[in-house]
């Protein structure tokens, strides 16, 4: 243990995170992986909340397990974070910087540390429940783990419905534990917490479908809800994957989606935009046909709300390569086709017939809602709700909350999707990051290790731990046949098993083991490596060896689940794998990783709102920034706003944070500054900026840079702008009623879309929509006799901007769909324009003399061609950055140590904007926050004479690392290396080695495997 | 015990059965049905389409007598006099103006406190007090109902205190488990029979009717039960019309749900006044050796 | 429903949207356009596909003329359904309601006479004698009928009209469902000076 010295702060140095879902596990690794100590407490059995239910996410169509496994593995054996789950919040007193927060924890019955997590008591259990988790289609045990994958994977008893519990008899799970964790004396604990800051992210309810009847849910049994649908798509769920309908296990040919069930709905269910569930049909829709290529999708909606980065451009392809049908048409009612199961549902067409279609399969969108304890919830941290039950966060700071210090993040602060739930979760570890700055580091432990062994005189002696894994691997291969055989191979000096060599005994074991038998090198064939790998060389340089000395073999997952009718085979075949793994064992050497000093300063590109915050959520952590513009001003686009849709004026705000930026002694501020090179990697860059209209040169050295270029109002070709007056962007508009003219307007007219969702912009600028009812709210307060007609193709007012629309109808504003291929037609008269346009309601073509005419024009980003170039940063056809990953590293950058914030990035609103700017900072932070930066030893090698200069690999590195150097052959510097290997794959000369993978290394295993074939 | 009643003008007319029936089964689980003096028409759906105030003012004045005579709790089958009289209550109660201004023209003024009842929820207590239970003599086996509840009992053009579920409603199907009989779950059972379109729009009536007739005959039903004397009446008389056209062979007895209990109380078809149906609906308890 | 372009005209669209809306009580505005109303209306198809959606949206735009003279308002049954589901809380069963009364005080000539008849007689028999005499009412109901289409000369209309009620009148007779009696109730005073008050709010 090693505290840093206390520097003379009261604040804490430790953070409490409530939930456990990718929000909180990305608050949590921020903060943790920048000098914070934090402690989550979780309601339920795991981590792991909504996103861990489902199969696919878009717009990748990545494995929903796969994406969030890497977070929870890091965040099960981070050292600074603590993981209380069966806990509650039951109080929180004192003081942002010092809270003191009680904590009850329910009991587990399953001691923790003794549980290997090998399941065996759940199958052995005798007690079974409808599964919640799996949406009523399958059933639980009594003693379970929510779900495969679940952290921590130790089981939990249900106590309401344990047999033992209620009557005294079986056990069963206590004579099958082999490592005897079961603790039926165990009375949960209440303990208590001192943090500096409080981090809500508890997420949602979903909507309950059965309380719509007449849809059908929990009435015909061809009606599933969609999270239901997600556990059907999954391969680890009650279908593994076959996409099948529950009343008769038929396979469903035409399969239909109800959107908003539960959502938009004031009158009988809840008046919000749930904002992700146009987009999860979508996914469901197109992953349905992957798996079954019979399957027909219509989606029944009002309107499509694909309004973040690419979503459109992944809604076409649902419609252009998949086929989805999209159908604009509610239904009122869902009834079974009496004998067949099948439902018959009755819609509008566009031309107003009635017509009834039967689908042998029907999905509810439903939406979320707060949690049933919600109230209660938000009084134990005395935040406010708003009307809706949601917290009350000020318009332009949505992660704070009424009480200070406590924050809020994820679906609990509004409905979002992943991307801005992890950016969400970065942007409030930003907050307290800010708050707790100067405590940075005071409660966090280091891991202190021995001092290395020596080992490169010494021949291998080898160290082979197979485990029985309970009975996951003992059950089908002969465990200590194979451990007899491990034996006799070359370099092993030791051979054993154990019962579960991951547990906290066998680490003790391994470490007597290594000392008494002097072991270099170490091979476990067990599990595997992407798991518990870690753990194996925590032991190994807790005893002083090189971690890079190890092999595993996995005869589990590769073996004993996947050939368990073939006992004989999988135990040769177990032996093979060990043979194997010894083999390379013989020829690992040590390792090392490389540490480099960080500059501890950071760049921010863009003075803008997202820049300036950036900045602000730097410096006020006491880093050093420099922000570089290139107007004469800062501001950006910001400059031309009047207020936000809840009334915030932006131009006070604006004034406001230019002012604390340009006087905040931390950051400097170069305007009129133009970047002109850009070299290093992460925590080293150095940049050169020619200043001012002198142009004068300097050369900064940092260690990160935030891109925050910002974006523009499209300028329209079409519509007559720019050749009548009375056509004007909706900036111009709220420009002009700010100034007080415009208030005459009669008839307005608004054309949506304007310069997006077309072809040379196929996605969707996403503030349009609320840009235009503002305005429109805005022209009937101070003319509330104005005609106003908003010509849509979407209405984009997604989560609790919902409202805003409800009460722009409520005003009067009237709405008009039209397609895209039937756009309305404008032309100058007299005293106004003349809009023409199809009323699609009444089929009949309507005319509007209108005294202005609104064009909702879209976001451009700015011209950052010469700038990507020179930072080589990738982005995408339509201009804007393009981040690392869309869903997990939303504000990455391929290219480590940079990142990107606001507009840049994508359409968002000024709120979202800030938020991704503390988010920016916050992963900036991360390494910012530390002296030095450890790389990973793993990285690719160029052995200079043997380099042709080819450009093979300089063409191939998906992260442009290989760079031919002076003397005119290929570099890799190992400080930006990936350790992909791609690169030593294609290089024709083999001239590149990756370490802990080089030719030798894996040649080896390919020998010893053919050993007596060739 | 005595409980407030209004019968409504068609009870007293053509769906006399149902009065007669109701208050001979009522009797048997001891609650008397006492007819409030002097009651009016109620409007029905017809007067809100001539005049709102009307509309109100009409079904109102027999809140105010059922209060002078000292009841309760007032009992109402027929369900559309049950819809208009429980909407004039909640109209009054939140607009204190309309009440003083109906009750200025009558003698026995409203007060507004009385319960006003469907006769489902009457049943309903019986259910759960037990008393129903103990007085059913044969048990109504092999009976496939269909429940069927129309408009009037379960939507309301007001925000009122709803007596079951909106979209599925449960009141007959428990009353009717109860009595032995096995109810089905089907796709119309709160879909409109057209009322009085039968009279002035038969047309799309019949369409109505038929598509009720349709997925009850699919689901394997063997009867309907109703609490409506209208959608009776209706699904009764037009049934041979409607299944000619649809080319069904099927028909399926319209009982009221007063008649089921009575019937499992071991009352006789003819006091119950079931030979009274256009459908010919004693057979099937023959059939079915429950009479 | 292709006609040539209409100018929205706010002279005849913001009376009519107040009127309707006042005296209906219902917020048509509201509405979002989701079609969830027209996919539940019983008589949708009978309309011509004039679907409460439709409906509202002919009353925002002030298309005065379609909307007093169309199938659904005088094909509405009154069912409630678009209402109760509308996630908006528009009852368009009052909407119609509210329609059929301008229509009759606009003189227009309702188009489902027998409708109108229906309602205009059952309302009257009823004040009349405080409660409804089936025989009675239906006998004036049937003379009403059968002015309007001798008025227009419809004597087939009139031979079918009356020989389908006798077939169901002696269909009820026969099943002792026809009730010779006579109800009355002695305080329909009451409802005939309500029935005055109510006239007068109207005028």
């Amino acid at each position: 243990m090693n505290e840093k010295e206390s520097v003379k702060t009261t604040k804490r140095g430790s953070v409490l995170v409530v939930g456990g879902g990718v929000g909180a596990m990305q608050s949590a690794l921020d903060l943790a992986n920048s000098g914070f100590k934090v402690h989550i407490v979780q309601k339920d059995s795991s981590i792991g909340g909504t996103m861990v239910m489902l199969d696919k996410t878009f717009p990748t169509g990545d494995c929903s397990m796969c994406m969030i496994s890497p977070k929870m593995v890091e965040l099960g054996r981070h050292l600074n974070i603590d993981i209380h789950t069966l806990a509650e919040v039951e109080s929180v007193e004192g003081e942002p910087g010092d809270f003191t927060v009680k904590v009850k924890q329910k009991p587990r019955y399953v001691d923790p540390d003794k549980c290997t997590g090998c399941g065996i008591c759940e199958e052995k259990c005798p007690k079974k429940i409808t599964s919640e988790y799996e949406q009523g289609l399958t059933v639980r045990k009594a003693i379970f783990s929510l779900f495969p994958q679940a952290l921590p994977n130790t089981r939990a008893i249900d106590r309401d419905i344990c047999i033992y519990f209620k009557n005294g008899k079986c056990k069963a799970c206590e004579k099958f534990c082999d490592a005897g964790a079961i603790d039926w004396e165990d009375t949960g604990k209440e303990f208590e917490l001192n943090v500096g800051a409080v981090i809500l992210s508890p997420g949602l309810n979903r909507y309950d479908a059965s309380v719509r009847p007449e849809l059908g849910f929990g009435r015909w049994p061809n009606v599933v809800s969609s999270i239901q649908f997600e556990r059907i798509l999954s391969a680890s769920g009650p279908y593994q994957g076959t996409v099948m309908r529950p009343g008769d296990k038929k396979h469903p040919k035409k399969v239909a989606w109800i959107q908003c069930v539960g959502s938009r709905d004031s009158h009988n269910a809840n008046p919000w935009c749930s904002s992700v569930c146009c987009m999860y049909a979508t996914k469901q829709a197109m992953t349905a046909k992957d798996h079954d290529p019979d399957i027909e999708p219509t989606i029944f909606y009002m309107d499509i709300r694909a309004f973040g980065k690419d979503f459109d451009k992944y809604v076409d392809r649902a419609k252009e390569e998949y086929g989805v049908r999209y159908q604009r048409a509610m239904i009122s009612a869902v009834r079974e086709e009496a004998g067949t199961g099948n439902l018959i549902m009755r819609y509008a067409g566009p031309d107003g017939t009635l017509i009834d279609e039967n689908f042998d399969m029907v999905v509810l969108s439903i939406g979320f809602e707060p949690h049933a304890e919600a109230v209660e919830f938000a009084k134990i941290f005395g935040i406010e709700l708003n009307e809706h039950r949601f917290p009350k966060t000020p318009p332009l700071m949505p992660v704070e909350t009424t009480r200070p210090g406590v924050f809020v993040t994820g679906i609990y602060q509004g409905p979002k999707d992943i991307p801005e739930t992890v950016m969400q979760g970065s942007a409030v570890a930003g907050s307290a990051m800010a708050l707790l700055s100067e405590a940075r580091g005071t409660e966090v432990v280091v891991k202190e290790q021995p001092p290395e062994k020596d080992i490169t005189e010494e021949e291998p002696r080898i160290g082979v731990f197979v485990c029985h894994c309970g009975i996951n691997i003992a059950s089908v291969v002969d465990v200590k046949g194979v451990a007899a055989y491990a034996e006799t191979l070359p370099y092993v000096v030791y051979a054993g098993n154990d019962l579960f060599t991951c547990s906290q005994d066998s680490q003790e074991k391994m470490k007597a083991l290594i000392e008494e038998h002097r072991l270099n090198r170490i091979v476990v064939s067990a599990c595997s490596p992407k798991t518990h790998e870690p753990i194996f060389q925590d032991t190994m340089e807790a005893c002083g060896l090189n971690k890079y000395l190890f092999e595993m073999a996995n005869i589990r997952n590769q073996d004993s689940w996947v050939h368990s009718e073939a006992p004989q085979e999988a135990t040769d075949k177990a032996s093979e794998l060990v043979r194997m793994a010894v083999a390379r064992a013989a020829t690992l050497h040590p390792l090392y990783e490389k540490q480099i000093p960080v500059n501890q300063k950071g760049l921010v590109v863009g003075g803008g709102v997202a820049g300036m915050n950036a900045a602000l959520g730097l410096a006020d952590q006491d880093f050093e920034v420099v922000l570089v513009e290139k107007e004469a001003e800062l501001g950006g686009l910001a400059k031309r706003l009047t207020a936000t849709i809840e009334g915030a004026n932006v131009g006070d705000y604006l004034d406001e944070l230019i002012k604390k930026v340009s006087a905040h002694p931390k950051i400097e501020v170069l305007t009129n500054a133009l970047i002109i090179s850009f070299t290093g990697s992460q925590g080293n860059f150095t940049t050169e900026i020619l200043v001012g209209p002198q142009m004068i040169q300097r050369k900064i050295d940092h260690g990160a840079v935030i891109v925050a270029t910002g974006a523009s109002e499209y300028q329209p070709k079409e519509f007559l702008y720019g050749q009548n007056p009375r056509v004007m962007t909706q900036l111009e508009l709220a420009e002009r009623l700010q100034k007080g003219e415009a208030g005459d307007a009669a008839k307005v007219v608004m054309i949506q879309c304007v310069g997006s969702r077309n072809e040379d912009n196929p996605n969707c600028s996403r503030i349009c929509c609320q840009s235009a009812i503002k305005n429109a709210l805005q022209i009937k307060k101070v003319n509330p006799e104005a005609d106003i007609f908003i010509l849509y193709r979407d209405i984009r007012t997604y989560g609790l901007l919902e409202d805003y629309y409800a009460e722009a109808r409520r005003q009067g504003i009237l709405f008009f769909p039209f397609d895209p291929e039937d756009p309305p037609v404008v032309e100058s008269s007299e005293d106004g324009v003349q809009v023409s346009f199809k009323d699609q309601m009444l089929d009949r073509p309507l005319t509007v003399k209108a005294d202005i005419l609104a064009l909702s024009a879209g976001m451009v980003p700015e011209d950052t061609e010469e700038l990507s170039s020179i930072l080589k940063l990738a982005r995408n056809p339509e201009g804007f950055f393009m981040e690392a990953h869309i869903k997990l590293r939303p504000v990455d950058m391929a290219t480590e140590g940079i990142f990107v914030c606001g507009t840049a990035h994508s359409p968002k609103l000024l709120s979202e904007t800030i938020s991704q700017a503390y988010a920016s900072a916050a992963r900036a932070t991360t390494f910012l926050s530390q002296t030095e930066l450890t790389l990973s030893a793993v990285t690719a090698r160029v052995e200079a004479e043997k380099c042709a200069s080819c450009l093979v690999c300089v063409r191939s590195c998906p992260y442009n690392v290989p760079k031919i150097n002076e003397e005119g052959v290929s570099e890799i510097d190992a400080a930006t290396c990936h350790g992909c290997g791609i690169c030593a794959a294609e290089c024709p000369a083999k001239a590149i080695q990756l370490s802990w993978y080089e030719d030798e290394q894996i040649m080896c295993k390919v020998d010893a495997l053919l050993e007596g074939v060739l | 015990m005595d409980i407030g009643y209004y019968p409504g003008c068609t009870l007293h007319a053509s769906s006399s059965l149902y009065d007669v029936q109701s208050r001979r089964v009522f009797n048997e689980v001891g609650i008397i049905l006492k007819e409030i003096e002097d009651w009016n028409c109620c409007g029905a759906t017809s007067a809100g389409k001539v005049n709102d105030f009307l509309a109100l003012a009409m079904p109102a004045r027999n809140i105010g007598i059922a209060e002078a005579d000292g009841f309760s709790e007032i009992v109402i089958p027929c369900s559309a006099c049950y819809s208009r009289t429980l909407v004039a209550q909640k109209r009054l109660e939140d607009d204190p103006i309309l009440k003083s201004e109906i009750n200025t023209e009558l003698t026995k003024k409203i007060q507004g406190t009385i319960k006003v009842s469907s006769i489902l929820e009457v049943l309903l207590t019986k259910v759960a007090s037990g008393e129903l239970a103990e007085k059913v003599s044969q048990k109504l086996k092999g009976l496939k109902p269909a429940c069927y509840y129309g408009c009037m009992q379960t939507r309301f053009p007001y925000k009122v205190p709803v007596p079951d579920d909106v979209e599925n409603p449960q009141g007959m199907e428990t009353v009717l488990k109860v009595l032995g009989a096995k109810p089905l779950d089907w796709s119309y059972k709160t879909d409109c029979c057209g009322a009085s379109a039968a009279v002035n729009d038969e047309e799309a009536a019949l369409n109505l009717m038929a598509r009720i007739m349709k997925d009850a005959v699919a689901r394997g039903a063997n009867c309907l039960v109703v609490t409506c004397p209208m959608c009776q009446l209706n699904m009764d008389s037009y049934q041979d019309q409607i299944c000619e056209k649809q080319e069904i062979k099927e028909r399926l007895p319209v009982y009221f749900i007063t008649e089921m209990v009575g019937v499992a109380m071991g009352v006789s078809v003819e006091e119950l006044q079931i030979d009274r149906h256009f459908v010919e609906s004693a057979e099937l308890l023959k059939e079915l050796n429950i009479i | 429903m292709t006609e040539s372009a209409r100018e929205f005209d706010s002279e005849s669209a913001h009376p009519m949207v107040k009127e309707v809306m006042e005296r209906s009580q219902q917020n048509l505005l509201a509405c979002y356009q989701c079609r969830r109303c027209a996919a539940g209306c019983p008589v949708g198809e009978e309309t011509g596909y004039i679907t409460p959606d439709r409906l509202i949206r002919m009353i925002v735009l002030g298309d005065r003329e379609n909307a007093l003279n169309n199938q659904l308002v005088w094909r509405c049954v009154s069912c409630y359904t678009c209402g109760t589901r509308c996630p908006n809380d528009i009852q368009t069963a009052r909407i119609t309601e509210t329609i059929k009364k301008i229509a009759k005080e606009t003189h227009l000539d309702p188009l489902k006479p027998k409708v109108a008849h229906f309602h205009d007689t059952f309302v009257n028999s009823g004040i009349r004698w405080g409660r409804l005499n089936e025989m009675e009412f239906m006998s004036f109901y049937e003379l009403k009928n059968t002015i309007k289409d001798l008025k227009r000369l419809k004597f087939k209309s009139i031979y079918d009209e009356l020989m389908a009620k006798t077939k169901l009148g002696l269909k009820m007779a026969r099943r002792k469902r026809m009730h010779m009696g006579f109800q009355s109730a002695k305080g329909r005073s009451e409802i005939k000076r309500l029935y005055e008050k109510a006239k007068k709010k109207t005028d």
